[in-house]
């Protein structure tokens, strides 16, 4: 048995999708949450049902993507889900009249039907009572009222799903002529009036006086970006600690294992290779972590449509509908879900020009780079690596906008859509929904850096180590010239000596290792962006993900690095010391902000490629997406190079 | 400017389009200009003519009150939205 869960944006559907199969699909409050059907399966007495979660819809008629999907599955027209046996309607209590609109047309499809009542709690705390028995008889369906948050009604609802009949065959519509809509909403109305015991309380002044402000065009834009500032500074504050935390842990995991193991190939890959690989890139879990929490938050109160909304108004500037935002604000998380989420975005043109330029915003992957570059940049200030951050962001959000406003004027020309969007209720967000998310996106964080950043760490590391060479001549006459001091008592000197002879020798050994040529080969490319070869390597290696630059260049510059070393600090420490073959140092203030620049513009992502390609379904978007991002990166890493370099900021 | 209580909505004030009424004013639906595709959301939303809604808060987007749930809508949408603009409270008698 196969039925689907359909229903107005917003009404629960997907909180008693999860409810019922114990899934942890995306919830939040704001209508367009779910964007793609998904199947799902629970027990119901002695056999299986399966549910088919839709995303939300008004009417029968589609007005954008998403819709579509909805209503091909709903009509048993789409190839991938086939035929339903029924079909649960997910309705708010709080707003009957307006659910019943698309509740009679679905009765009139002749499946079997029943009606799942949801939040009636809420209906309940705002004094209204709705005779779910009445309404029943009105639809010629069972009606069972639930709460999907904690599972009240759940099990009434599954025996009735035992027992599924058509609806008594029913035409709301009488003979519709002219507006199809206006008999429906006197229907509507009229059901209402007769099982809504009492009207509905007006919404709280306090709820009134909030939306006053977060939807005024001037304070409700400062607004946004307070909440915006205040969600960064949570995420960095918060994240420090256990940051540090982990730094150590990895640090002092890497010094046993150099203390224990004896001085072998395998002591090297597994503290260059697999601690400092992998590690420097776990170390961004409790961002993450975060991140993901604050935001599933801040959805679940209904805030995000008030973005959307006071929003509009700017976006329209760039040509973009405000809808488009809400997509831009989670590309912050994560570019791939923001991909999907353009499709309640109803004209294509709107929509593709947002699919292209998602890539630019700042996504948590950026984070370990950005780290790596602010502590490179300002070791010991913390403000002004905060400052770091935000420049980075803003550089993102700023090329976005940019390119947006140059795709709307040239190749996809033309208005967009105007705004109509729905203002979701202010509801208490679930503590356990951004729990959830949190843990789904940590496992999918871990394991990332267990699988595909563990695997290129250690395949850098073999690249980076073989071939082997011979120490060249002058490391060699060095390391006697050092013998000979240390004969003659100048410990000092010898010291120095034998360093540099090490230095030469590792430099020497990476340089004619594969990854060494291979970095070599793409050196004239990239050295007026003020990049070595071993940057380079580094670029290579994050193409298929960014956040491999911090573990490759910890391989890279760590394996030059004397392996018996005192006791690492930081995992760090080894590119801040790190030098060119003359004895400058590698990362020089204009050479960091050129790298920086670099990775907030640059397309490295071999995942987001191939879903904009799903998306777009053709080659062609990708293709662009990865030429115009590859020159915008080369060139503004090339000029902020060339400037400061000029201007004597070396 | 004073109104008599007595005055009835409908015919004592012209039509007027969506985005030039007040905040917090009530109307019926006259008649809608366009067959735009964004219209047909609107619609199934609520938006019908001969019945009532309500301008939350004006401007550029504005927001309507439409059964019960707020709608955000560009001004550009609403200027083909004609509506008989209600003078007190309740526009009972209006809906013919
Ligand atoms: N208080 C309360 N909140 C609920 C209940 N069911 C859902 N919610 C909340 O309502 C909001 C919307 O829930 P979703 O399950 O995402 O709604 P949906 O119908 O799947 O929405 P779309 O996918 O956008 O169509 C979320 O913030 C939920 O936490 C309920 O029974 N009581
Ligand atoms: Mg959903």
């Amino acid at each position: 048995m196969r039925f689907a869960l359909a229903g107005n944006p917003n009404g629960g559907k997907t909180t008693l999708f999860n409810a019922l199969t114990g899934l942890r699909a995306h919830t939040a409050n704001y209508p367009g949450t779910t964007i793609e059907c998904r199947l799902g399966r629970c027990a119901n007495g002695d056999h299986e049902i399966e549910l088919l979660d839709l995303p939300g819809i008004y009417d029968f008629n589609a007005s954008s993507e998403e819709e579509q999907v909805a209503l091909d599955a709903l009509q048993g027209r789409s190839a991938e889900f086939g035929s339903l046996d029924g079909v649960i309607v997910v309705t708010d209590a709080t707003n009957l009249s307006r659910s019943l609109f698309l509740i009679s047309q679905i009765v009139e499809m002749k499946l079997p039907v029943v009606v799942a009542l949801n939040m009636v709690d809420l209906a309940e705390a705002g004094g209204m009572r709705i005779d779910a028995r009445k309404l029943a008889a009105e639809l010629g369906c069972p009606v069972i009222p639930v709460v999907a948050r904690t599972g009240r009604g759940l099990a009434e609802l599954r025996a009735t799903l035992r027992q599924m009949k058509p609806p008594a065959p029913r035409n709301v519509c009488g003979g519709c002529d002219g507006c199809r809509f206006r008999t429906r909403y006197a229907w509507s109305d009229a059901v209402t009036q007769r099982c809504v015991e009492h009207a509905p309380r007006p919404p709280s002044r306090w709820t009134e006086r909030i939306d006053h402000m977060l939807t005024h065009p001037v304070l409700g834009v400062a607004a946004f970006f307070g909440v915006m500032l205040g969600l960064f500074f949570l995420i960095f504050s918060l994240a420090s600690v256990p940051m540090d935390l982990i730094d150590k842990l990895f640090s002092s995991l890497g010094g046993w294992v150099e203390r224990t193991l004896p001085e072998s190939d395998l002591r090297n890959l597994l503290v260059k290779g697999v601690i400092g690989g992998a590690g420097g890139v776990l170390v961004f879990l409790p961002q993450i972590c975060i991140l993901f929490f604050c935001i599933s938050l801040l959805e679940d109160t209904g805030y995000l449509a008030r973005a959307a909304f006071v929003m509009d108004r700017l976006m329209r500037r760039v040509g973009l509908p405000g809808k488009a935002f809400v997509p831009m604000l989670s590309a912050h998380a994560c570019a791939i879900p923001a991909i999907m989420a353009t499709r309640v975005i109803e004209d294509k043109r709107d929509r593709l020009v947002t699919i292209l330029v998602l890539p630019l915003f700042s996504c948590s992957a950026r984070i370990p780079v950005y780290s790596m570059l602010a502590a490179l940049l300002f070791a010991d200030n913390a403000w002004r690596a905060s400052l770091v951050f935000t420049g980075a962001y803003a550089v993102g959000i700023l090329a976005a906008v940019g390119v947006a406003f140059a795709l709307k004027r040239t190749l996809l020309k033309g208005e967009s859509r105007p705004l109509v969007l729905e203002l979701p209720s202010y509801k208490m967000p679930s503590l356990r929904t951004a729990a959830l998310l949190m843990f789904d996106r940590a496992k999918v964080f871990l394991r990332r850096a267990g699988t595909i950043i563990l695997f290129i760490s250690v395949a850098l590391w073999a690249l980076a180590t073989y071939p082997k060479s011979e120490p060249p001549k002058e490391a060699v006459a060095l390391q006697q010239q050092a013998g000979q001091l240390r004969a003659r008592g100048a410990t000092k000197d010898a010291n120095e000596a034998q360093a540099q002879a090490e230095r030469l020798t590792a430099h020497s050994a990476l340089a004619n290792s594969a990854a060494g040529r291979i970095g070599h080969y793409i050196e004239p490319v990239l050295r007026p962006l003020g990049f070595d070869w071993q940057i380079g390597i580094g670029i290579i290696s994050s193409f298929a993900a960014r956040e491999v630059i911090v573990s490759t260049l910890a391989v890279v510059y760590g394996v030059g690095e004397d392996v018996a070393e005192e006791n690492p600090e930081s995992l760090y420490d080894s590119l801040r010391r790190a030098q060119r073959a003359d004895g400058t140092k590698v990362f020089t203030t204009a050479t960091c902000v050129s790298l920086l620049l670099f990775y907030v513009l640059a397309m490295q992502c071999l995942a987001t490629q191939a879903i904009t390609r799903r998306e777009t379904n053709s080659w062609k978007w990708p293709a662009l997406q990865l030429g115009y991002m590859t020159l915008l990166a080369y060139g503004a890493a090339l000029t902020a190079f060339q400037v400061l370099r000029m201007c004597g900021i070396a | 400017m004073k109104r008599s209580v007595k005055e009835t909505c409908c015919a004592s004030k012209p039509p007027r389009r969506l985005n030039e009424l007040p905040s917090g004013s009530r109307a019926v639906v006259h008649h809608i200009e366009t067959a735009e595709k964004a219209l047909h959301r609107l619609m199934a939303m609520g938006l019908c003519v001969g019945r009532e809604i309500k301008v939350v808060r004006q401007g550029n987007p504005l927001i309507l009150g439409l059964l019960g749930a707020r709608i955000g809508v560009s001004s550009r949408l609403a200027q083909h939205v004609v509506v008989q603009p209600a003078c007190r409270g309740s526009t009972h008698d209006c809906q013919s």
